[in-house]
């Protein structure tokens, strides 16, 4: 018959509980440098598609309408309001992640 | 008119200089700073209307707030990427005007400038549709300017206020006028202003110079096979210009089979490729333009009496020259100014004895012709100013007898046959030969190659003989 000893089974929770911070912290850390990054990326990469952006549609007004450059400066406005666009959803991830960042936080308390 | 001042603080190098061309281009003076120390000193040192800032991190609140101390009454409008909104809205809590968030469309940005400046009381300093021309004139070049029409005349300001009204709309245009009136810089001009379709294409289609046979393939393009050549699937002028403006340059020369077509893309905006049954829908606005009369065609039933209604929704009659002469100087200048910097020219400007020539000048090719004759006389000049030498003869012979005799009216103008056409520069011809001889009929005559009976005949004519025995 296996006696049952309190000791031992509070050292198993308290060691299980342990781990489950360890765990947590270590999914919050993940997060802040996932967070700190991504902002910082946004922030980087916003101003040169910004400053690209202004400068196409100040060329589009210097070149003549059906000219092929146009056409390619259109291409490339297509592929700068792609970058925009992942800009954009890359802070609605970002965001995101301060949202679960503070959940774990409140958890963590 | 004082331009309104904006300041640009902290902006990243690229992004300040993409925002200064852009400003400059609406007519603003714009000055930047690259800290807030030196952001501070310039507005201690000058009053600026709007300050534009960028916002990288939470702290910078904290600028925004003494910017906004240290503006005097200017309005701070911050700028912030994705990664800063917070930023952007914490400015807006501590007096920040406004907010924007980057990547930010120009058109934004201009409103909220323009809203900003309404909010300081320096509306009057803002670019307005009316005014924006004046300065565009002055700082830009050939076809760069927004609306690219030059002038103060009444009829040109009526022009501007159509132009504001049509902006946004579907509406189909008609623009008639003589050869060189600016039909074609007007369509632009419509095309610029539409903040829907300005970045969308602008196509233009020379009725008159397409091959009668390819024009409907031109218009409407085709499908591989559906005639012999027709190699490949080709798209339209119509189906590039979906989502812009299609210019229909000439109208009057289109085809009447095609005239039918036509009218079915202006009233359901469909078509059918060449040797295709698919349907195609397209969203384009129409300009049409034409230097005859086009009602007296539709009388003669040689222009479709349906099309024509349907394309006389909006119509812009554009003015000749010698019937604005008022901005003949503002034209002329704009001209010498495109010319000299084109030319790496010093030109100071034009001498007054060239202007009353030019005033005195009948411009049958309107603007155009001017713009030739400046260009001419830019690239002649050896003086820096330029005087009656750089003209053509043809416009320094050019004497008052043959410009009130010559400048006749625009409907009579458009009504007339060739042979009616050409009576008029024969008549021109002649009377500057006279004058060239002294008003001498036997040497006249010798020197135009007729017997002196012909030229009396043609004086007879013309109804000049007894101005020309006066003489």
């Amino acid at each position: 018959m296996v006696k049952y000893n309190p000791s031992k089974r509070n050292t198993k929770i308290k060691s299980s509980n342990r781990n489950a911070s360890k765990d947590l912290t270590r999914r919050y850390n993940k997060l802040v440098s996932l967070r700190r990054d991504s902002a910082g990326i946004i922030s980087e990469l916003c101003n040169p598609v910004d400053a690209v952006n202004r400068f196409l549609n100040l060329a589009l007004e210097h070149i003549e309408e059906n000219s092929q450059t146009r056409q390619f400066i259109l291409e490339s406005k297509v592929g700068v309001r792609k970058m925009a666009t992942l800009l954009k959803r890359l802070d609605i991830y970002a965001r995101k992640m301060e949202k679960e960042m503070r959940k774990l936080a409140e958890k963590h308390k | 008119m004082d331009k309104s001042k904006i300041l640009l603080v902290n902006f990243d190098k690229l992004v300040q200089k993409s925002l200064y061309e852009l400003l400059c281009r609406y007519g603003y003076a714009v000055d930047s700073a690259n800290s807030t120390e030196e952001a501070l000193s310039l507005l201690s040192e000058t009053s600026f209307h709007v300050v534009l800032a960028d916002i990288n991190g939470s702290q910078d609140t904290v600028v925004v707030k003494k910017l906004k101390e240290k503006t005097n009454g200017a309005e701070v409008v911050v700028l912030a990427s994705y990664g800063s909104l917070e930023a952007g809205v914490a400015s807006m809590k501590i007096g920040a005007f406004d907010y924007l968030v980057r990547p930010v469309k120009d058109d934004k940005i201009l409103s909220t400038i323009e809203q900003a400046l309404t909010n300081t009381g320096a509306e009057d300093n803002k670019v307005t549709e009316k005014n924006k021309d004046v300065w565009t004139s002055k700082f830009f070049n050939k076809g760069n300017t927004h609306y690219g029409l030059i002038g103060n005349a009444k009829e040109v300001q009526e022009i501007y206020t159509i132009i504001e009204r049509i902006a946004n709309t579907k509406a189909t245009i008609l623009i008639q006028g003589e050869s060189g009136t600016g039909k074609r810089v007007l369509a632009h001009a419509i095309h610029k202003n539409d903040s829907k379709r300005r970045h969308k294409p602008f196509i233009e289609v020379s009725c008159g110079a397409l091959p009668r046979e390819i024009i409907e393939s031109e218009l409407f393009g085709h499908v591989k096979g559906a005639f012999t050549g027709a190699i490949n699937d080709r798209k339209g002028r119509f189906e590039l210009a979906n989502g812009g403006t299609i210019l229909l340059d000439d109208i009057d020369t289109l085809p009447m089979e095609l005239q039918v077509k036509l009218l079915r893309v202006l009233q359901q905006k469909e078509f059918e490729r060449v040797g295709d049954h698919k349907t195609m829908k397209v969203d384009v606005r129409i300009i049409a333009t034409t230097n005859q009369d086009i009602q007296k065609l539709v009388t003669e039933k040689k222009f479709r009496e349906d099309l024509f209604y349907r394309i006389n929704i909006i119509s812009i009659v554009m003015q000749p020259l010698r019937e604005r002469k008022e901005d003949l100087p503002l034209l002329a200048d704009h001209f010498v100014e495109l010319y000299a910097r084109e030319n790496h020219k010093n030109i100071k400007g034009v001498a007054k004895e060239v202007m009353e020539t030019l005033m005195r000048y009948n411009w049958p090719g309107n603007i155009r012709e001017l713009e030739n004759v400046i260009e001419r006389a830019v690239i002649l000049d050896i003086n820096n100013v330029i005087n009656n030498d750089d003209l053509p003869e043809v416009i320094t012979n050019h004497n008052a007898i043959s410009i009130s005799e010559t400048s006749g009216n625009i409907t009579e103008k458009f009504n007339n046959h060739l042979k009616e056409a050409l009576e008029e520069p024969e008549r021109v011809h002649i009377l500057r030969v006279l004058k060239e001889v002294g008003w001498n009929k036997k040497e006249a005559a010798k020197k135009l190659g007729v017997n002196r009976t012909t030229l009396y005949n043609k004086l007879r004519k013309y109804n000049v003989l007894s101005q020309v025995e006066a003489k």
